[in-house]
């Protein structure tokens, strides 16, 4: 139940994620550093979201203060450059997110008849 | 070995006016003055061929726990560190393919870089603190014949000081509502 809570608060917080964060957040779905994490949201979105290493940094630090990705411990003894992955909250919140973004094409939809 | 011709300028630009300096440096980079390194108003240039060069300035603290991630992820991504001056950073790179590269692609992020500015100015706080001591008070002066000259000197200068930074701060909190307003999410 305390859990319970505790998701509501931290959904209340990070939900809605901007467009960057959300990108990021679902990449880390497996363990990536952060330029990993910025050639796949490319990749992925055709180039479309274009990630500067700014608007990674702050949404990379600000995700993770609020629990939904974590740094990788023992990412290799020489490996310079830090692996980051989603938690189970931020798997929650992901899921949280697309059910919304579902339901506002939904709507998009029945309203404009497509 | 030859010494590479080097200039100086000195230069008066403020925390706030970053955007204009990166297109003041970009200017002496198109003329094939390369940026080397800066302390506070004073340039050291290096000459070389004349190049489209983007400049983007940065607020980061250096002794930040998350540092070495924060300039792995630059130069990762294919910015050079020319220089850090009192936590701003000096970032370049070579445009390609036509496009202009941002370090920040929403102003929403771009916000939270003088959200950092605002944070490292608060060091500064206790020297307002000091002018504005009751014991030391430019207001106060019950032991006036006591105070030197130098004293008040100094003093009048630690407040116009003070006066500077609170202009500084309001200038920079204005920009951020600026950016966060004009923030699409």
């Amino acid at each position: 139940m305390t859990q319970q809570l505790e998701f509501q608060e931290v959904l209340k917080k990070a939900s809605p994620l901007t467009e960057a964060s959300y990108y990021i957040l679902v990449a880390l779905a497996e363990p990536l550093h952060g330029y990993g994490v910025m050639q796949k949201v490319e990749e992925l979105s055709l180039g479309r979201v274009q990630l500067g290493p700014g608007t990674l940094y702050g949404a990379l630090s600000n995700l993770q203060s609020f629990g939904l990705i974590e740094g990788v411990e023992d990412a290799g003894a020489n490996e310079r450059r830090k692996l980051y992955r989603m938690t189970e909250a931020g798997r929650k919140v992901a899921e949280h997110e697309i059910e919304r973004f579902d339901e506002m094409a939904r709507h998009g939809r029945q309203l404009l008849g497509l | 070995m030859t010494e590479k011709e080097t200039k100086q300028v000195f230069k008066v630009i403020f925390a706030w006016e970053d955007e204009k300096e990166e297109k003041w440096l970009e200017q002496l980079a198109a003329e094939g003055w390369h940026l080397q390194w800066v302390a506070p108003f004073y340039y050291t240039f290096v000459k070389g061929v004349p190049e489209k060069v983007i400049y983007r300035l940065d607020y980061k603290m250096t002794l930040d726990k998350d540092y070495a991630d924060y300039t792995t992820i630059f130069k990762d991504s294919g910015w050079e560190l020319v220089t850090v001056m009192g936590n701003w950073h000096y970032y370049r790179i070579n445009p390609s393919n036509g496009r202009i590269p941002e370090i920040y692609n929403t102003n929403r992020a771009k916000a939270q870089k003088y959200r950092r500015l605002l944070l490292g100015l608060v060091p500064f706080l206790p020297i307002y603190l000091v002018v504005f001591n009751p014991a030391l008070s430019l207001f106060n002066r019950g032991n006036g014949e006591e105070i030197s000259l130098i004293f008040e000197i100094v003093q009048l200068l630690m407040f116009v000081l003070i006066l500077f930074f609170i202009y500084a701060v309001v200038r920079i909190i204005l920009k951020i509502r600026k950016l966060e307003s004009q923030s699409k999410e």
